[in-house]
């Protein structure tokens, strides 16, 4: 079970970015800038790769 | 999406993780022989059949649309965010590449202390584990485009090249450039994740170049993904030569 969860879900650090990454988005879209969303998000996503590539 | 970024995505996914359940099928073999081996590979290959058929059937109930494109970007998120962080990582020096010549001693040891029933659950739940990855992404990227018989296509046509090739050497597959596969599937992953949560959530006028923005956003991470692990490998260069300094 402990693997199956670590295939879907990675482990706590990975999910809780993924979630900040999606609430980003929500919180960008909900706010009427949505069009800045495919601006901001990917160079949040990248600053978390090399967050997490050092963990 | 075309059908090639799909086979493409799918196919490299796969041939990773393929290789990976084939170095735990091989030392197995050498315990209790390539019939029970194969027998254990081949019963966790139809688990992960079933898996696949009735994850398709489940999702497709009932769900809108842009409910079922934010599950399934979240989810690629998830998956792809961690290759490209692994691949980054490996790249930097910052984590050892996998090595399948140690996958395959690190098993033969385990299986040294275990009985044969133990060596046939080791590759069953080897195959398993690995092929959850493959599941994962074919289910993802299958439902969406409607493709899933590109994605079920490209999945199958990994697991016969690597087996026929790991058939022909007998040995564990240690030529394949996996952290280079790793790093163009996780950018390839978090790029499909991306596009589509962000379509779900704002709609399709959030991405204004529509599907051309795809090509876009792989180039970014990949290119952004090589630059963060150049970035990282230098900070290390230069913390180890502060310390021996001091």
């Amino acid at each position: 079970m402990k693997a199956f969860f670590k295939t879907l879900f990675g482990d706590w650090l990975n999910l809780g970015f993924v979630t900040l990454v999606v609430a980003v988005e929500a919180g960008l879209v909900r706010a009427g800038y949505a069009h800045h969303a495919g601006e901001v998000t990917p160079l949040l996503i990248l600053a978390g790769v090399g967050w997490l590539a050092t963990r | 999406m075309s059908d090639w970024g799909i086979f493409l995505a799918t196919f490299l996914a796969a041939t990773v993780e393929w290789v990976e359940a084939f170095t735990i099928v091989l030392a197995v073999s050498l315990t209790i022989g390539w019939a029970r081996s194969a027998g254990a590979a081949a019963t966790a290959l139809l688990v992960l059949a079933g898996m696949t058929a009735a994850t398709g059937g489940v999702l497709r109930l009932g769900l809108e649309m842009h409910w079922l494109q934010l599950i399934i970007g979240v989810f690629l998120l998830l998956f792809g965010v961690r290759w490209l962080a692994k691949a980054v990582a490996r790249q930097a020096g910052l984590k050892a590449m996998h090595d399948e010549e140690e996958e395959f001693e690190e098993t033969r040891e385990a299986l040294e202390k275990g009985d044969q029933h133990a060596a046939w659950l080791i590759a069953f739940k080897g195959v398993l584990l690995e092929g959850l990855e493959v599941w994962l992404i074919v289910v993802a990227l299958g439902i969406k485009a409607h493709h899933s018989a590109t994605a079920v296509g490209a999945a199958l046509a990994a697991l016969l090249v690597v087996t026929l090739v790991g058939l022909m050497v007998r040995a564990p597959l240690r030529r394949v450039p996996e952290n280079a596969i790793k790093f163009v599937v996780g950018a390839m992953i978090v790029t499909f994740g991306t596009f589509w949560t962000i379509e779900a959530l704002g709609g399709e006028a959030a991405w204004p170049l529509g599907d051309w923005s795809l090509p876009a956003l792989v180039a970014f991470y990949l290119l952004g993904g090589l630059g963060m692990a150049a970035i990282l490998r230098r900070r290390r260069a230069q913390a180890a030569l502060q310390e021996e300094l001091s």
